[in-house]
Protein backbone atom coordinates (compact mmCIF):
# COMPACT_ATOMS: atom_id res chain seq x y z
CA UNK A 1 0.00 0.00 0.00
CA UNK A 2 1.40 3.35 -0.90
CA UNK A 3 0.94 6.34 1.27
CA UNK A 4 -1.34 7.83 -0.74
CA UNK A 5 -3.89 5.46 -0.12
CA UNK A 6 -3.74 6.26 3.88
CA UNK A 7 -6.27 8.80 5.10
CA UNK A 8 -5.83 12.72 5.55
CA UNK A 9 -2.97 13.80 8.37
CA UNK A 10 -1.75 9.95 7.82
CA UNK A 11 -3.94 8.03 9.40
CA UNK A 12 -5.77 5.39 8.50
CA UNK A 13 -7.68 5.62 5.52
CA UNK A 14 -11.91 4.14 5.04
CA UNK A 15 -10.89 1.27 2.87
CA UNK A 16 -8.14 0.35 4.93
CA UNK A 17 -10.60 0.34 7.74
CA UNK A 18 -13.44 -1.52 6.26
CA UNK A 19 -10.97 -4.10 5.01
CA UNK A 20 -9.30 -4.84 8.74
CA UNK A 21 -12.91 -5.11 10.46
CA UNK A 22 -15.15 -6.52 7.07
CA UNK A 23 -12.36 -8.36 5.09
CA UNK A 24 -9.68 -9.67 7.68
CA UNK A 25 -7.15 -11.72 5.96
CA UNK A 26 -7.85 -10.21 2.30
CA UNK A 27 -4.70 -8.37 2.51
CA UNK A 28 -2.39 -9.40 5.02
CA UNK A 29 0.28 -6.78 4.34
CA UNK A 30 -2.18 -4.10 4.74
CA UNK A 31 -3.54 -5.31 7.81
CA UNK A 32 0.14 -5.56 9.14
CA UNK A 33 0.88 -1.83 8.28
CA UNK A 34 -2.49 -0.92 9.45
CA UNK A 35 -2.07 -2.50 12.80
CA UNK A 36 1.42 -0.46 13.35
CA UNK A 37 -0.04 2.52 13.04
CA UNK A 38 -3.03 1.52 15.72
CA UNK A 39 -0.23 0.74 18.07
CA UNK A 40 1.02 4.29 17.61
CA UNK A 41 -2.13 6.33 17.10
CA UNK A 42 -5.12 6.23 19.58
CA UNK A 43 -7.13 8.65 17.38
CA UNK A 44 -7.61 5.51 14.92
CA UNK A 45 -7.61 3.32 17.17
CA UNK A 46 -10.58 4.88 18.79
CA UNK A 47 -11.82 5.31 15.52
CA UNK A 48 -11.83 1.38 14.35
CA UNK A 49 -13.20 0.60 17.93
CA UNK A 50 -16.42 2.63 16.75
CA UNK A 51 -16.09 1.14 13.99
CA UNK A 52 -16.46 -1.98 15.15
CA UNK A 53 -19.22 -1.31 17.47
CA UNK A 54 -21.07 -0.10 15.19
CA UNK A 55 -21.27 -2.93 12.58
CA UNK A 56 -22.08 -5.52 16.00
CA UNK A 57 -24.80 -3.43 17.02
CA UNK A 58 -25.90 -3.69 13.14
CA UNK A 59 -25.75 -7.35 13.10
CA UNK A 60 -27.66 -7.89 16.77
CA UNK A 61 -30.47 -5.30 15.65
CA UNK A 62 -30.86 -6.91 12.17
CA UNK A 63 -31.48 -10.62 14.19
CA UNK A 64 -34.80 -9.06 15.59
CA UNK A 65 -36.12 -8.94 11.84
CA UNK A 66 -35.46 -12.90 11.42
CA UNK A 67 -37.67 -15.99 11.67
CA UNK A 68 -37.08 -19.30 10.72
CA UNK A 69 -37.67 -20.70 6.81
CA UNK A 70 -40.37 -23.36 6.08
CA UNK A 71 -38.91 -26.47 6.41
CA UNK A 72 -38.18 -27.61 2.76
CA UNK A 73 -35.64 -30.58 1.72
CA UNK A 74 -33.62 -30.01 -1.26
CA UNK A 75 -35.10 -33.16 -2.90
CA UNK A 76 -38.25 -31.09 -2.87
CA UNK A 77 -36.36 -28.44 -4.70
CA UNK A 78 -35.22 -30.84 -7.33
CA UNK A 79 -38.51 -32.05 -7.78
CA UNK A 80 -40.23 -28.47 -8.43
CA UNK A 81 -36.86 -27.85 -10.45
CA UNK A 82 -38.13 -31.38 -12.69
CA UNK A 83 -41.50 -30.31 -12.68
CA UNK A 84 -43.00 -28.64 -16.12
CA UNK A 85 -44.03 -25.22 -15.84
CA UNK A 86 -47.14 -24.59 -13.79
CA UNK A 87 -50.20 -23.63 -16.14
CA UNK A 88 -52.06 -25.16 -18.70
CA UNK A 89 -50.00 -23.74 -21.82
CA UNK A 90 -47.01 -21.86 -20.22
CA UNK A 91 -44.48 -23.90 -22.21
CA UNK A 92 -44.16 -23.12 -25.58
CA UNK A 93 -44.63 -26.48 -27.37
CA UNK A 94 -47.87 -26.18 -25.27
CA UNK A 95 -48.74 -23.24 -26.72
CA UNK A 96 -47.84 -24.22 -30.26
CA UNK A 97 -50.35 -27.32 -29.39
CA UNK A 98 -52.86 -25.16 -28.05
CA UNK A 99 -53.02 -23.18 -31.25
CA UNK A 100 -52.99 -26.30 -33.34
CA UNK A 101 -55.92 -27.47 -31.67
CA UNK A 102 -57.45 -24.22 -31.91
CA UNK A 103 -57.07 -23.99 -35.86
CA UNK A 104 -58.68 -27.40 -36.18
CA UNK A 105 -61.49 -26.52 -34.00
CA UNK A 106 -61.82 -23.26 -35.96
CA UNK A 107 -61.18 -24.90 -39.06
CA UNK A 108 -63.66 -27.82 -38.93
CA UNK A 109 -66.88 -25.49 -37.81
CA UNK A 110 -65.78 -23.67 -41.08
CA UNK A 111 -65.95 -26.30 -43.48
CA UNK A 112 -69.35 -27.92 -41.77
CA UNK A 113 -71.03 -24.63 -42.56
CA UNK A 114 -72.81 -25.10 -45.44
CA UNK A 115 -71.68 -22.17 -48.60
CA UNK A 116 -68.36 -20.85 -46.51
CA UNK A 117 -65.74 -21.17 -48.94
CA UNK A 118 -63.57 -23.26 -46.89
CA UNK A 119 -66.61 -25.91 -47.37
CA UNK A 120 -67.16 -25.24 -50.94
CA UNK A 121 -63.09 -25.63 -51.15
CA UNK A 122 -63.60 -29.03 -49.92
CA UNK A 123 -66.55 -30.14 -52.18
CA UNK A 124 -64.45 -29.30 -55.29
CA UNK A 125 -61.01 -31.06 -53.97
CA UNK A 126 -63.38 -33.62 -54.07
CA UNK A 127 -64.56 -33.57 -57.21
CA UNK A 128 -68.18 -32.08 -57.19
CA UNK A 129 -68.73 -28.28 -57.82
CA UNK A 130 -69.33 -26.01 -55.11
CA UNK A 131 -72.80 -25.50 -54.07
CA UNK A 132 -73.99 -22.03 -54.27
CA UNK A 133 -76.66 -22.54 -51.92
CA UNK A 134 -77.77 -25.18 -49.21
CA UNK A 135 -81.30 -26.00 -48.40
CA UNK A 136 -83.12 -25.00 -46.57
CA UNK A 137 -83.32 -21.51 -48.14
CA UNK A 138 -86.38 -19.94 -49.84
CA UNK A 139 -87.85 -21.25 -53.10
CA UNK A 140 -87.90 -18.17 -54.91
CA UNK A 141 -84.28 -17.08 -57.33
CA UNK A 142 -82.38 -15.02 -54.59
CA UNK A 143 -79.88 -13.14 -55.22
CA UNK A 144 -78.58 -10.67 -58.50
CA UNK A 145 -78.58 -12.59 -61.72
CA UNK A 146 -74.62 -13.05 -62.75
CA UNK A 147 -73.71 -13.96 -65.98
CA UNK A 148 -71.73 -17.44 -66.39
CA UNK A 149 -71.10 -21.09 -68.20
CA UNK A 150 -73.13 -22.90 -65.42
CA UNK A 151 -74.34 -23.17 -61.70
CA UNK A 152 -74.48 -26.03 -59.24
CA UNK A 153 -76.06 -26.41 -56.06
CA UNK A 154 -77.80 -28.97 -53.61
CA UNK A 155 -81.48 -28.73 -54.28
CA UNK A 156 -84.32 -30.10 -52.16
CA UNK A 157 -86.66 -32.27 -52.91
CA UNK A 158 -87.70 -31.26 -56.20
CA UNK A 159 -86.55 -28.77 -59.16
CA UNK A 160 -87.47 -26.66 -61.69
CA UNK A 161 -85.57 -24.75 -64.01
CA UNK A 162 -86.91 -22.04 -65.73
CA UNK A 163 -85.83 -20.87 -69.11
CA UNK A 164 -86.61 -17.16 -69.92
CA UNK A 165 -86.45 -17.10 -73.40
CA UNK A 166 -85.45 -13.65 -75.11
CA UNK A 167 -87.68 -13.09 -78.26
CA UNK A 168 -88.66 -16.05 -80.27
CA UNK A 169 -86.74 -18.20 -77.91
CA UNK A 170 -84.51 -20.33 -79.96
CA UNK A 171 -84.16 -23.95 -80.20
CA UNK A 172 -82.16 -25.17 -76.85
CA UNK A 173 -80.89 -28.72 -75.63
CA UNK A 174 -80.60 -29.86 -72.46
CA UNK A 175 -77.78 -33.17 -72.14
CA UNK A 176 -79.08 -34.86 -68.80
CA UNK A 177 -76.65 -37.20 -67.07
CA UNK A 178 -77.58 -38.89 -63.57
CA UNK A 179 -74.86 -38.48 -61.59
CA UNK A 180 -74.31 -40.39 -58.53
CA UNK A 181 -73.61 -37.12 -56.33
CA UNK A 182 -76.25 -34.72 -54.38
CA UNK A 183 -75.55 -31.66 -56.34
CA UNK A 184 -77.49 -30.48 -59.28
CA UNK A 185 -75.10 -28.83 -61.86
CA UNK A 186 -76.13 -26.84 -64.75
CA UNK A 187 -73.69 -24.97 -67.21
CA UNK A 188 -74.10 -23.55 -70.91
CA UNK A 189 -71.50 -25.77 -73.59
CA UNK A 190 -71.83 -22.85 -76.30
CA UNK A 191 -73.97 -19.61 -74.79
CA UNK A 192 -73.07 -17.33 -71.90
CA UNK A 193 -76.42 -17.69 -69.86
CA UNK A 194 -77.54 -15.92 -66.75
CA UNK A 195 -78.38 -17.79 -63.34
CA UNK A 196 -80.27 -17.19 -60.96
CA UNK A 197 -80.69 -20.13 -57.85
CA UNK A 198 -83.35 -21.01 -55.15
CA UNK A 199 -83.53 -23.67 -53.04
CA UNK A 200 -85.81 -25.63 -56.16
CA UNK A 201 -85.26 -23.53 -58.73
CA UNK A 202 -82.74 -22.39 -61.11
CA UNK A 203 -83.81 -19.51 -63.38
CA UNK A 204 -82.50 -19.37 -66.85
CA UNK A 205 -82.50 -16.19 -69.10
CA UNK A 206 -81.46 -17.80 -72.03
CA UNK A 207 -83.23 -20.79 -73.55
CA UNK A 208 -80.97 -21.12 -76.98
CA UNK A 209 -77.51 -23.26 -76.91
CA UNK A 210 -76.83 -26.27 -75.85
CA UNK A 211 -77.18 -27.06 -71.61
CA UNK A 212 -75.54 -30.04 -70.07
CA UNK A 213 -77.59 -30.53 -66.60
CA UNK A 214 -75.91 -33.08 -63.65
CA UNK A 215 -79.04 -34.49 -61.54
CA UNK A 216 -78.63 -36.39 -58.42
CA UNK A 217 -79.89 -39.98 -58.75
CA UNK A 218 -81.66 -39.23 -55.01
CA UNK A 219 -83.76 -36.37 -56.65
CA UNK A 220 -87.50 -37.21 -56.84
CA UNK A 221 -88.42 -34.60 -59.26
CA UNK A 222 -87.55 -32.28 -62.01
CA UNK A 223 -89.33 -30.23 -64.32
CA UNK A 224 -88.11 -28.18 -66.61
CA UNK A 225 -90.05 -24.60 -68.06
CA UNK A 226 -89.80 -22.65 -70.94
CA UNK A 227 -91.42 -19.50 -69.73
CA UNK A 228 -94.81 -21.29 -68.52
CA UNK A 229 -94.97 -23.98 -70.67
CA UNK A 230 -93.88 -27.18 -69.00
CA UNK A 231 -91.20 -28.84 -71.49
CA UNK A 232 -90.16 -31.94 -69.20
CA UNK A 233 -91.63 -33.37 -66.05
CA UNK A 234 -90.83 -36.71 -65.02
CA UNK A 235 -90.11 -38.83 -61.49
CA UNK A 236 -86.44 -39.15 -61.54
CA UNK A 237 -87.27 -41.85 -58.95
CA UNK A 238 -88.62 -44.17 -61.20
CA UNK A 239 -85.72 -46.29 -61.66
CA UNK A 240 -86.44 -46.98 -65.10
CA UNK A 241 -85.40 -43.45 -65.79
CA UNK A 242 -81.89 -43.97 -68.20
CA UNK A 243 -78.95 -42.55 -67.18
CA UNK A 244 -78.73 -40.10 -70.29
CA UNK A 245 -81.19 -38.40 -72.29
CA UNK A 246 -82.11 -35.07 -73.78
CA UNK A 247 -84.44 -32.26 -73.64
CA UNK A 248 -85.27 -29.75 -76.54
CA UNK A 249 -86.00 -26.44 -75.42
CA UNK A 250 -89.32 -25.56 -76.87
CA UNK A 251 -92.54 -23.69 -75.79
CA UNK A 252 -94.13 -27.20 -77.48
CA UNK A 253 -94.75 -29.49 -74.46
CA UNK A 254 -93.34 -32.16 -74.17
CA UNK A 255 -93.28 -35.02 -71.93
CA UNK A 256 -90.33 -37.80 -72.92
CA UNK A 257 -87.07 -37.43 -73.33
CA UNK A 258 -85.13 -38.04 -76.86
CA UNK A 259 -83.18 -41.29 -76.42
CA UNK B 1 -11.16 -48.20 9.02
CA UNK B 2 -8.52 -48.97 6.08
CA UNK B 3 -12.06 -50.61 4.25
CA UNK B 4 -13.70 -47.46 5.44
CA UNK B 5 -10.85 -45.12 3.91
CA UNK B 6 -11.12 -47.01 0.81
CA UNK B 7 -14.65 -46.63 0.05
CA UNK B 8 -14.53 -42.67 0.77
CA UNK B 9 -11.84 -42.45 -2.10
CA UNK B 10 -13.53 -45.04 -4.03
CA UNK B 11 -16.36 -43.28 -4.13
CA UNK B 12 -14.88 -39.95 -6.42
CA UNK B 13 -15.84 -36.62 -6.55
CA UNK B 14 -20.05 -35.90 -5.39
CA UNK B 15 -22.15 -35.76 -8.33
CA UNK B 16 -24.06 -32.64 -9.11
CA UNK B 17 -26.80 -33.41 -6.81
CA UNK B 18 -24.99 -34.40 -4.11
CA UNK B 19 -22.99 -30.75 -3.94
CA UNK B 20 -26.73 -29.35 -4.93
CA UNK B 21 -28.00 -30.64 -1.35
CA UNK B 22 -24.86 -29.99 0.46
CA UNK B 23 -25.08 -26.68 -1.15
CA UNK B 24 -28.39 -25.84 -0.06
CA UNK B 25 -28.01 -27.25 3.36
CA UNK B 26 -25.55 -24.66 3.62
CA UNK B 27 -27.28 -21.59 2.08
CA UNK B 28 -30.52 -21.75 1.70
CA UNK B 29 -30.70 -20.33 5.94
CA UNK B 30 -28.71 -17.75 5.15
CA UNK B 31 -30.43 -17.08 1.90
CA UNK B 32 -34.01 -16.98 3.14
CA UNK B 33 -32.55 -15.02 6.42
CA UNK B 34 -31.11 -12.27 3.64
CA UNK B 35 -34.15 -12.06 1.67
CA UNK B 36 -36.40 -11.93 4.67
CA UNK B 37 -34.29 -9.02 6.08
CA UNK B 38 -34.70 -7.25 2.68
CA UNK B 39 -38.23 -7.28 1.93
CA UNK B 40 -39.79 -7.96 4.93
CA UNK B 41 -42.02 -10.40 3.64
CA UNK B 42 -40.80 -13.61 5.29
CA UNK B 43 -43.31 -15.39 2.67
CA UNK B 44 -42.14 -13.77 -0.24
CA UNK B 45 -38.16 -14.26 1.22
CA UNK B 46 -39.25 -17.89 0.98
CA UNK B 47 -40.32 -18.47 -2.70
CA UNK B 48 -37.48 -16.08 -3.95
CA UNK B 49 -35.32 -18.52 -2.34
CA UNK B 50 -36.61 -21.75 -3.14
CA UNK B 51 -37.04 -20.56 -6.84
CA UNK B 52 -33.32 -19.32 -6.62
CA UNK B 53 -32.65 -22.99 -5.87
CA UNK B 54 -34.64 -24.26 -8.31
CA UNK B 55 -33.27 -21.73 -11.12
CA UNK B 56 -29.30 -23.34 -9.71
CA UNK B 57 -30.43 -26.47 -9.91
CA UNK B 58 -32.17 -25.92 -13.38
CA UNK B 59 -28.71 -24.52 -14.48
CA UNK B 60 -27.09 -28.07 -14.50
CA UNK B 61 -23.60 -26.85 -12.45
CA UNK B 62 -22.65 -24.84 -9.86
CA UNK B 63 -20.85 -21.67 -10.13
CA UNK B 64 -17.45 -20.87 -8.86
CA UNK B 65 -18.88 -18.31 -7.26
CA UNK B 66 -22.17 -19.82 -5.53
CA UNK B 67 -23.26 -17.32 -3.15
CA UNK B 68 -22.88 -13.91 -5.19
CA UNK B 69 -24.49 -16.15 -8.64
CA UNK B 70 -27.35 -16.84 -5.66
CA UNK B 71 -27.42 -13.17 -4.77
CA UNK B 72 -27.71 -11.99 -8.22
CA UNK B 73 -30.54 -13.96 -9.17
CA UNK B 74 -32.43 -13.50 -5.82
CA UNK B 75 -32.12 -10.04 -6.84
CA UNK B 76 -33.14 -10.26 -10.12
CA UNK B 77 -36.55 -11.98 -9.04
CA UNK B 78 -37.30 -9.95 -6.68
CA UNK B 79 -36.91 -6.84 -9.30
CA UNK B 80 -39.18 -8.64 -11.01
CA UNK B 81 -41.90 -9.85 -8.71
CA UNK B 82 -41.67 -6.00 -7.63
CA UNK B 83 -42.28 -4.82 -11.32
CA UNK B 84 -45.03 -7.44 -12.60
CA UNK B 85 -46.76 -8.37 -9.13
CA UNK B 86 -46.91 -11.89 -10.10
CA UNK B 87 -45.00 -14.31 -8.51
CA UNK B 88 -43.58 -17.59 -10.79
CA UNK B 89 -42.92 -19.40 -7.58
CA UNK B 90 -43.70 -22.59 -5.96
CA UNK B 91 -44.96 -22.73 -2.86
CA UNK B 92 -42.85 -26.36 -1.70
CA UNK B 93 -44.22 -26.34 2.41
CA UNK B 94 -46.65 -23.95 3.78
CA UNK B 95 -45.46 -25.83 7.16
CA UNK B 96 -43.73 -23.39 9.62
CA UNK B 97 -41.74 -25.73 11.75
CA UNK B 98 -42.19 -25.85 15.57
CA UNK B 99 -39.37 -23.33 16.43
CA UNK B 100 -41.61 -20.59 14.46
CA UNK B 101 -44.25 -21.28 16.61
CA UNK B 102 -42.12 -21.04 19.72
CA UNK B 103 -40.61 -17.50 18.43
CA UNK B 104 -43.58 -16.15 17.57
CA UNK B 105 -45.55 -16.70 20.82
CA UNK B 106 -43.49 -15.21 23.72
CA UNK B 107 -44.17 -13.59 26.64
CA UNK B 108 -46.74 -10.40 25.87
CA UNK B 109 -43.81 -7.55 27.14
CA UNK B 110 -41.12 -9.25 25.22
CA UNK B 111 -43.27 -9.55 22.59
CA UNK B 112 -43.89 -5.84 22.78
CA UNK B 113 -40.36 -4.53 22.60
CA UNK B 114 -39.54 -7.31 19.80
CA UNK B 115 -41.99 -5.89 17.53
CA UNK B 116 -40.48 -2.12 18.38
CA UNK B 117 -37.41 -3.09 17.87
CA UNK B 118 -38.21 -4.65 14.43
CA UNK B 119 -39.91 -2.05 13.44
CA UNK B 120 -37.41 0.75 14.33
CA UNK B 121 -34.73 -1.24 12.49
CA UNK B 122 -37.20 -1.76 9.57
CA UNK B 123 -37.71 1.76 8.95
CA UNK B 124 -34.20 2.92 9.50
CA UNK B 125 -33.38 0.01 6.70
CA UNK B 126 -36.09 1.65 4.57
CA UNK B 127 -34.51 4.94 4.76
CA UNK B 128 -31.28 3.38 2.93
CA UNK B 129 -30.85 3.09 -0.41
CA UNK B 130 -31.40 0.12 -2.11
CA UNK B 131 -27.60 -0.67 -2.56
CA UNK B 132 -26.90 0.35 0.67
CA UNK B 133 -29.19 -1.71 2.11
CA UNK B 134 -28.07 -4.63 -0.13
CA UNK B 135 -25.11 -4.13 0.61
CA UNK B 136 -25.02 -4.32 4.48
CA UNK B 137 -27.64 -7.09 4.51
CA UNK B 138 -24.99 -9.07 2.12
CA UNK B 139 -22.11 -8.24 4.92
CA UNK B 140 -24.30 -9.45 7.44
CA UNK B 141 -24.89 -12.75 5.99
CA UNK B 142 -20.66 -13.04 5.63
CA UNK B 143 -20.65 -12.12 2.00
CA UNK B 144 -17.22 -11.76 1.18
CA UNK B 145 -15.86 -8.71 -0.72
CA UNK B 146 -15.95 -10.52 -3.71
CA UNK B 147 -19.89 -11.94 -3.34
CA UNK B 148 -20.78 -8.51 -2.43
CA UNK B 149 -19.42 -6.91 -6.03
CA UNK B 150 -21.04 -9.75 -7.88
CA UNK B 151 -24.25 -10.09 -6.20
CA UNK B 152 -24.78 -6.38 -6.70
CA UNK B 153 -22.68 -5.65 -9.54
CA UNK B 154 -20.43 -3.29 -8.14
CA UNK B 155 -16.64 -3.33 -8.32
CA UNK B 156 -15.07 -5.24 -5.71
CA UNK B 157 -12.49 -2.31 -4.80
CA UNK B 158 -15.25 0.28 -3.94
CA UNK B 159 -17.44 -2.34 -1.00
CA UNK B 160 -15.43 -1.49 2.11
CA UNK B 161 -15.74 2.69 1.23
CA UNK B 162 -19.69 2.03 0.61
CA UNK B 163 -20.04 -0.70 3.73
CA UNK B 164 -18.19 2.17 5.94
CA UNK B 165 -20.83 5.15 4.92
CA UNK B 166 -23.76 2.59 5.03
CA UNK B 167 -23.28 1.66 8.38
CA UNK B 168 -22.81 5.25 9.23
CA UNK B 169 -25.97 5.90 7.50
CA UNK B 170 -28.11 3.06 9.44
CA UNK B 171 -26.45 4.22 12.52
CA UNK B 172 -27.91 8.03 11.72
CA UNK B 173 -31.68 6.41 10.30
CA UNK B 174 -31.63 4.08 13.44
CA UNK B 175 -31.19 6.92 15.89
CA UNK B 176 -33.38 9.08 14.18
CA UNK B 177 -36.40 6.52 14.11
CA UNK B 178 -35.18 5.00 18.00
CA UNK B 179 -35.63 8.43 19.13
Amino acid sequence: MSSEEWGTAGHIGDAEAAAVIYAPGRDREMETRVWKHLAMCDECKSRLEDLRHADRSLGELLTSLDVPPRAVSPAAIIRAAKAPERGLFTQPHRRAAAGIIALIVVASAAAAIPGSPLHRLIVRARGGAAPATQRPTPAEPQGPPTPSRGVSFVPSSSLDIVFQPRGNGGAGVIHVRMVGSDQVSLSSTDAEATYRVGSNRITVSQSAGNYQLDVPRSLPELRVLVGSTVAFDRRLGNPAAADTFTIRLSRQPANAPSP
Amino acid sequence: MKIDSRDEADRGPPTFEEAFCELFEQQFPSLFRYLNRLTGDADLADDLAQEVFVRLYQRGSLPDDSRGWMGAVAHNLLRDYRRTGKRRLRLLETRRNAIDLERTSPAADEAVLRVESRTSVRRALEKLSERDRRMLLLRHEGYSYREIAHALGVSETSIGTFLLRATAAFQAAYGAADS
